[in-house]
């Protein structure tokens, strides 16, 4: 069971939040592409649960939530999402390529797949190093259109490689498939085709997220080889195919006491419907305002700050193509 | 002759570099068997099926599998037996290996080392003969070596494994199994080299074209200088346009389409930079702009040969 404590998930949620929110009202200022996390957060703050230091991350072009959540500088993020010279990644990534080597994310693939094998060879190096280790591998239901997941899944239950696969499936199912482009029953009938055992959990409830993300955890640092986590999330209306906008404005906690009377805020928030687990918990609403207070604040500052940061010098632009000439 | 063929050169740095760096992983398929051409032989037994390991017929996801391996500190060493394969994980290698130095701003590594062979002449058809050196060059990010000895081929695995960046070696298909050294054999192959020296023509060629210029020029009587490009990728032009200097003609082959490759990037750097000290154009021999065909007289035509190298000598010294 996750504990009713708000620092546990609705902290990282929140930190996510309110990043996208920020970023898509500073929309003018990214001049480029970026695309946000907003609906799908819960997977992040089950990640923040059950990361270990030595656990290895691979995420997707909508990393900005697994970042915000573990707790990678919000400022270094909205630096490098605008453009700006302040983290380690000096303007060369961008929003769709955030890392953080701090925590476990040495690189994010923008290739809808990318990201999918490339955990084997961190699971496999990390395993060596550290025998409880993970890697945890997020990638989206796009995914499986294209080969590398299949063989991936093949190879990791193949070489009983210590990975976490977690689909972020924000897909709606369709006459009995599991979406518009798959002809399988569910995401989850297709790892298990593969030999992965796992898991769909609603993950418009962050806490369900994180219970499940947790069992699936165990048995793979037990030693018990890969597993999936089919996340089924519901779709932001905000979630457009290239530049998102706000469509269901700034997120209120306060609207987790009261009928909205939309689907989005009254069922599919994750943010919201984590805000009315602790609430049946037994949390004041003045605890979840104030900590959103706080966090709010945070990120405002964050972005501050991101702004302020220089743009890198123009030769920049040309060095570290190849580390050794 | 004596020594070791090409294959056993590779497989000799491979070795040493498994007993030495405990971060050596080989990957690929049936390389725990001994590997298609003979390049893992035996290694499994010494090293374990840890190390030595065998994967399905999965480029894609093995690629990306030793992207991540390199990520996470290890020195993966791919097999991908035909160039031809690039195909099938270029998105790990063009879109990922090529690039996440650059895009973590210098502190992610991908030493990533990729082995592999290209060129027709064994009668494989379209999808198992071609060179795709040009392509490969092409990114930014990636180093393209082409040994064209057994010596050339262990430096070159050495250094690949060495590396901090993603290398593919390209060997040549026909120099897999011959012993024949070049007199430039020792150095490094990070360099293009001086093999032979000459005052009437420059030849700079790859892989088995190097020993096809020595022994055209042999034939011929001239006084021709023949440069092995060796590294196509970041291209070093250089001793090309140092020994221009000398011998103010260039002839330039290889055994790929003239479009986009390696000779065309030879020709136009020697032709910017030093067209005045050139007594006749540049001239490039390359394949004909076809796929491989498989028939043996149709593959045999396909492929430059000795006559052609030397007419192309003769006509430009005529020049």
């Amino acid at each position: 069971m996750i504990a009713a404590e708000p620092g546990l998930l609705l902290e990282p949620l929140l930190r996510a939040r309110r990043f996208d929110e920020l970023l898509v009202a500073s929309a003018r200022e990214i001049r480029g592409h970026y695309h946000v996390s907003i609906g799908l957060e819960s997977t992040a703050a089950a990640l923040a649960v059950h990361r270990r230091a030595g656990d290895m991350v691979t995420t997707t072009y909508r990393n900005h939530a697994h970042l915000a959540a573990l707790g990678s500088d919000l400022a270094v993020m909205f630096a490098e999402v605008l453009g700006r010279d302040l983290g380690p990644q000096r303007g060369r990534a961008g929003s769709t390529h955030l890392a953080d080597p701090e925590l476990g994310i040495l690189h994010t693939s923008a290739m809808v797949s990318g990201g999918v094998s490339q955990a084997l060879g961190l699971a496999y190096a990390g395993a060596r190093r550290e025998a409880d280790s993970v890697c945890f591998c997020f990638f989206g239901d796009g995914a499986f259109g294209e080969g590398p997941v299949h063989e991936s899944l093949n190879l990791a239950r193949l070489w009983e490689l210590p990975v976490v696969f977690v689909c972020e499936n924000n897909a709606a199912p369709e006459h009995g498939r599991a979406n518009a482009y798959q002809s399988a029953a569910s995401l989850l009938a297709i790892a298990e085709v593969h030999g992965v055992a796992g898991e769909a959990v609603d993950a418009r409830q962050p806490a369900a997220t994180a219970e499940a993300l947790g069992r699936l955890t165990y048995f793979v640092r037990a030693g018990g080889g890969p597993r999936f986590l089919e996340a089924r999330a519901a779709q932001w209306e905000g979630s457009t195919t290239f530049f998102p906008h706000d469509a269901t404005g700034r997120t209120d906690v306060h609207d987790a006491v009261r009928p909205c009377g939309d689907s989005w805020r009254d069922h599919d928030d994750p943010v919201l419907n984590e805000c009315r687990r602790l609430l049946g918990a037994g949390v004041a609403v003045e605890t979840l305002v104030s900590l959103d207070e706080r966090v709010s604040a945070a990120v405002e500052e964050a972005l501050a700050a991101g702004r302020q940061a220089p743009v890198a010098p123009p030769e920049a632009a040309l060095r570290d193509v190849i580390g050794s000439p | 002759m004596n020594g070791p063929t090409l294959i056993e050169g590779a497989r000799g740095a491979l070795t040493h570099a498994l007993e030495s760096d405990p971060r050596v992983v080989v990957l690929g398929e049936d390389v725990a068997a001994g590997g298609p051409f003979g390049l893992t032989k035996d290694l499994v037994t010494t090293f374990g099926a840890e190390r030595v390991r065998n994967t399905p017929i999965s480029e894609g996801a093995v690629m990306g599998a030793a992207v991540g391996l390199a990520l996470g500190g290890r020195r993966p060493f791919v097999d991908l037996m035909f160039v031809d394969f690039v195909t099938a994980a270029s998105d790990q290698l063009f879109n990922h290996a090529a690039k996440i130095h650059y895009m973590s701003g210098g502190h992610a590594a991908v030493p990533l080392a990729v082995w592999t062979i290209g060129g027709a002449g064994t009668r494989w058809g379209a999808q198992h003969s071609q060179r795709l050196d040009g392509w490969l060059a092409q990114v930014p990010g990636l180093k393209v070596l082409a040994p064209a000895s057994p010596a050339a081929a262990a430096a070159a695995v050495q250094a690949a494994l060495d590396d901090p960046d993603p290398v593919v070696m390209i060997a040549d298909r026909s120099l897999l199994y011959s012993r024949a050294g070049l007199p430039a054999d020792g150095g490094s192959p990070w360099k293009a080299r001086l093999v032979q020296r000459g005052t009437e023509l420059t030849v700079a060629a790859t892989g088995r074209l190097v020993h096809l210029a020595l022994e055209a020029a042999g034939t011929s009587g001239a006084s021709v200088e023949v440069i092995d490009l060796q590294r196509l990728a970041p291209l070093d032009v250089e001793p090309v346009l140092d020994s221009v200097t000398r011998t103010a003609k260039l002839l330039v082959l290889h055994d790929e389409a003239a479009s986009g490759s390696v000779a065309t990037g030879i020709s136009a750097a020697v032709a910017e930079q030093a067209f005045w000290l050139l007594d006749a154009p540049v001239r490039r021999l390359t394949s004909p702009p076809t796929p491989v065909p498989a028939a043996a007289t149709l593959e045999d035509d396909y492929m430059l040969g000795v006559d052609d190298i030397a007419l192309a000598m003769k006509e430009l010294i005529d020049t």
